[in-house]
């Protein structure tokens, strides 16, 4: 089989992170990278030995035609660069989470890339994470009994509650939500990769299959805690990074026991595994892990929590609007610093 | 110096199924009994009036008449203010008052008031405090079994004011009563839903943060196909308790083993009310305590009418629900 070309866009810190997937890979090309920031792709072409740099991405499409290209660049940016290199001729994307900053945008952008055959992955990559990897399995093999509460707390909703809404879907094996509850608080709203989000916010998630999820975000977040899997008979906390270590409580467990993540982690970087899995989807012809209807999956529960809070109620899913509820409250000043009540 | 040997009369206000197992309640304590009682509807005057109990349709009539220590009140919740109040016009010693405390927050500020000026002493009905299983665990809890607790989820399949007032009360109760500082919350409502004739919320959620580093997480509601487990889930550094059904326990000390919650020795609520009569340590569930359930469950509603969270005290002491469905933000 003939290499697989590919470009990055963006060459900040997540375009370098995601070109070392393709730099490790036997059957990849890395050819060129597109930033509009002269520094930036001449220090990424250096690093790593890529050819071809542009300040316009349009025209590494257009000239490189690569089969695979990485979306790394600002949230905002998201949906364009997908939708035109869909439209490009390239058979795989693979972006940056969030996925958009609004629900219609996430949609747009996926069905973009249904509409012309591409495969399309976001960097939900602790699906590759040795804990959540773990978690998973001891979910599911009956070490808490039957799972029936995944709960995660974290800064925001939008940046880093999209990983743990996946994790949830990732847990709870990909099975549909039902509905959500939740509020936010907005009253001193920060921009993270151009996109506003909440102080303080709450999720409560029903699945169909009964199992139900909690994230708490900003002031409402847990100090060490970053997910916590709870079953019929047990628990699984994941801790957050060095802070407190991954630990189980469960059917057969003398106390807390800290798992062995020894062989998950020799696997190498989640987000190198993440690349190089999407890349064996292409060849093989298969579903990728971190394909773009779970990625919609989690995006939708970061919008619905949104739409529970202007519409004062529990959002049955589909959700059947298209914005983003805190960008809309915020520039109607219905929420923010000053909100009229 | 308080005479253990002093006999208290009392009197019911409501004599429903709720005012019935109340008196019953009541009787239990030694020292006490149930006098007299007064209904509107005169439901049970023909038990009541055989048991001996003087028996009046208007309560303030029975408070003219009869000499009584204590007042039970056992009314539908939307009476609970202006029967408390009118109650605590005539000189009683102590007042017991169906949960929960009142439907605002100013009513039950103002109920404390008027009961400390005339030196009354109010209890509200969260008996889950002194019930075997529920007041168990706090045992627990002090005893260090399952280290610092760091979490408190109290989850009810029916509404905030009507029922999960039992589950925040003991979230409180297991946190210490710290102070919440501040409540993030949301409702749900598609329509009308009575319960115990007041109208009220189908869902709810809500985040509390207390003083002393403990957050609570309260659900209810009828969001699934009853029955929605009754129960709170206690995190501490070394294990977890789960109540509801049952009581159980594990923590390092069990070896990782469900081990049911041990039994203590609680006082009687109505004793222990007497005692507090008499100079002794203030009721589990004073006032102050139902009071402040009360604030918590109220800053839901005051969370999901402003989109934000509610630091308390708080400012607006009414029923941000009760407003919403004026303004018909809510149906």
């Amino acid at each position: 089989m003939a290499m697989l070309k590919a470009g990055v866009i963006g060459c900040g810190g997540r375009g370098q992170s995601q070109a070392r997937g393709y730099h490790v890979s036997p059957d990849v090309d890395l050819v060129a990278c597109a930033d509009p920031v002269e520094a930036a792709r001449t220090a990424f072409a250096e690093k790593f030995g890529v050819q071809y740099t542009y300040s316009d991405y349009r025209q590494m499409l257009e000239k490189e035609k690569p089969d695979i290209v990485s979306v790394a660049t600002w949230t905002p940016l998201h949906k364009e660069i997908t939708v035109t290199a869909a439209h490009s001729g390239v058979r795989a994307i693979h972006s940056e989470k969030p996925m958009a900053p609004s629900w219609g945008d996430a949609k747009q952008m996926n069905q973009a890339c249904v509409d012309n055959d591409v495969v399309l992955t976001f960097s939900h990559q602790r699906r590759f994470s040795a804990p959540f990897v773990k978690a998973k399995q001891l979910a599911n093999d009956g070490t808490i009994g039957q799972l029936v509460r995944v709960e995660g707390t974290c800064p925001n909703l939008f940046d880093w509650g999209t990983h743990w809404f996946d994790m949830f879907f990732f847990y709870n094996n990909d099975e549909p939500a039902e509905w959500i509850i939740g509020q936010i608080d907005a009253s001193e709203p920060q921009m993270v990769f151009g996109v506003p989000v909440e102080s303080s916010g709450l999720s409560w998630v029903g699945w169909k299959n009964g199992v139900e999820g909690l994230v708490a975000t900003g002031g409402a977040a847990e100090k060490d805690i970053s997910n916590r899997l709870i079953g019929t008979d047990g628990i699984i906390e994941i801790g957050r990074q060095k802070a407190r270590p991954m630990r189980v409580l469960g059917t057969n467990s003398q106390g807390w026991t800290i798992p062995d993540l020894s062989d998950l982690e020799s696997r190498g970087n989640e987000t190198i595994l993440s690349v190089l899995d999407l890349i064996d989807a292409v060849k093989n012809d298969r579903e990728p892990e971190l394909v773009g209807w779970k990625a919609l999956q989690a995006t939708e529960l970061i919008f619905a929590t949104y739409e529970s809070s202007r519409r004062r109620a529990r959002i049955n899913l589909p959700l059947d609007v298209d914005d983003s509820a805190l960008v809309t409250m915020l520039e109607s000043g219905m929420i923010g610093n000053t909100p009229n009540t | 110096m308080p005479s253990q040997t002093k006999t208290y009369r009392a009197a019911l206000i409501g004599s429903g199924s709720r005012g019935m197992g109340l008196r019953d309640e009541a009787n239990l304590a030694d020292r006490l009994s149930v006098v007299a009682a007064a209904d509107p509807f005169e439901t049970r005057f023909e038990t009541l009036k055989s048991e001996g109990v003087a028996v009046y349709k208007n309560f303030e009539e029975m408070l003219k008449v009869e000499s009584v220590d204590i007042v039970l009140i056992a009314t539908p919740i939307g009476t609970h203010y202006d029967v408390a109040n009118r109650v605590l016009d005539f000189p009683i010693a102590a007042l017991y008052l169906e949960k929960p405390m009142t439907t605002r927050l100013w009513q039950a500020d103002e109920l404390i008031q008027k009961a400390e000026e005339g030196n009354v002493r109010v209890v509200v009905g969260h008996q889950l405090r002194y019930s075997p299983g529920w007041a168990d665990v706090k045992n627990l809890v002090t005893e260090g079994a399952i280290g610092q607790i760091e979490y408190i989820r109290a989850r009810r399949g029916w509404p905030l004011l009507t029922h999960h007032t039992h589950q925040t009360d003991l979230m409180r109760y297991y946190a210490d009563d710290s102070p919440a500082e501040w409540v993030l919350g949301q409702i749900h409502r598609s329509g009308s839903f009575l319960s115990e004739n007041i109208e009220l919320e189908m869902q709810a959620l809500g985040f509390v943060q207390f003083e002393n580093g403990i957050f609570g997480i309260i659900e209810a509601g009828q969001y699934k196909p009853p029955p929605v487990e009754n129960m709170v889930m206690l995190i501490g550094e070394t294990g977890e308790i789960r109540v509801g059904p049952d009581a159980r326990y594990r923590s390092e000390e069990t070896n990782g083993r469900w081990t049911p919650v041990p039994r203590y020795e609680h006082p009687d609520i109505f004793e222990d009310f007497l005692s507090w009569i008499e100079g002794g340590p203030e009721h589990r569930s004073s006032a102050r305590n139902g009071r402040d359930t009360l604030e918590v469950l109220l800053a839901i509603y005051e969370s999901s009418r402003s989109r934000s969270r509610i630091t308390l005290p708080m400012e607006r002491r009414g029923n941000a629900f009760e407003e919403m469905r004026a303004e018909g933000i809510l149906p």
